[in-house]
């Protein structure tokens, strides 16, 4: 069986700062017990600030509402201060669970890095 | 209440603290059951959604996390289907009256999801009169 929610592992987090710009990648679930860490993680990286973060969700297999809340306060903040989150797609399971919350409407999402921080700097607009 | 227990299968029930990091454990004690029966992996995620979000509500809304309070769950899990009940000892609340998070004006709010995910995942939702109980079906190899 894949990394899937019945061996669930846990959550590894890898940041990698690029100037004004960081990746930050997500190995494993985010469950409720994980989401404090993301949290932090992901605030500190917004009270640089940066210009852009890359949520590298390619190898996060599955996320609670509460993950996706740590990412949507991200977002809200990080555009305060004319920044923007992209997310690299995910599993089917949680692009799937993105279209259910209409989460996909937030995030501007992309096969891969590359593309990711290739794109131009304009955040998604409504 | 229109979903019961299940009358027959085995039926477990655990009870825990308000703690959010004991509830790993019982969701696997729950997950691994249900995979060696052969849950597909989007049974498997769906399942896992919705004992997250609501072991996660019973904690921190329901028994605000009071070390104090318990959450009692219930669980029956066969080749057929799942059902799982989870209940706090808070004052309960009404899910009639939770905000729609897909909505376009609650689409930036952090929180507000939980409920409507169980939904969306599970076959079957009940909350009981108070709201401090759900009572949650999935069911497998549909037609």
């Amino acid at each position: 069986m894949s990394a899937s929610a019945a061996s669930p592992g846990r959550l590894e987090i890898k940041t990698d700062l690029r100037d004004d710009a960081a990746v930050v990648t997500l190995r494993g679930p985010v469950s409720v017990a994980d989401c404090g860490v993301l949290r932090r993680e992901v605030d500190a990286l917004v009270d640089r600030p940066l210009r852009l973060i890359v949520l590298d969700l390619s190898q996060c297999h599955f996320i609670c509402s509460l993950g996706l809340g740590a990412i949507v306060s991200a977002h809200i903040r990080l555009r305060h201060n004319r920044g923007t989150i992209r997310l690299i797609k995910p599993p089917p399971g949680v692009t799937e669970l993105l279209t259910v919350t209409r989460l996909n409407r937030l995030f501007d999402m992309f096969e891969n890095l590359a593309d990711a921080l290739a794109a131009s700097v304009a955040p998604k607009s409504d | 209440m229109s979903l019961t227990e299940p009358k027959s299968g085995s039926l477990e029930r655990v009870t825990i603290p308000s703690d959010l990091s004991l509830l790993s454990e019982v969701i696997q004690g729950i997950l691994r059951p249900a995979a060696a029966m052969g849950y597909s992996e989007d049974a498997i995620f769906g399942l896992n959604l919705a004992l997250e979000e609501a072991l996660a509500n019973a904690v921190k809304h329901g028994n605000k996390k009071d070390p104090t309070k318990r959450v009692h769950i219930c669980h029956c899990v066969s080749p057929q289907q799942a059902y799982i009940a989870v209940r706090d000892e808070g004052e309960g609340f009404d899910p009639r009256a939770v905000p729609d998070p897909t909505q376009e004006e609650n689409l930036e709010k952090p929180c507000g999801r939980g409920i409507m995910l169980i939904r969306a995942y599970m076959d079957e939702v009940d909350f009981n009169e108070s709201g401090n109980e759900v009572r949650m079906l999935l069911k497998v190899n549909k037609p």
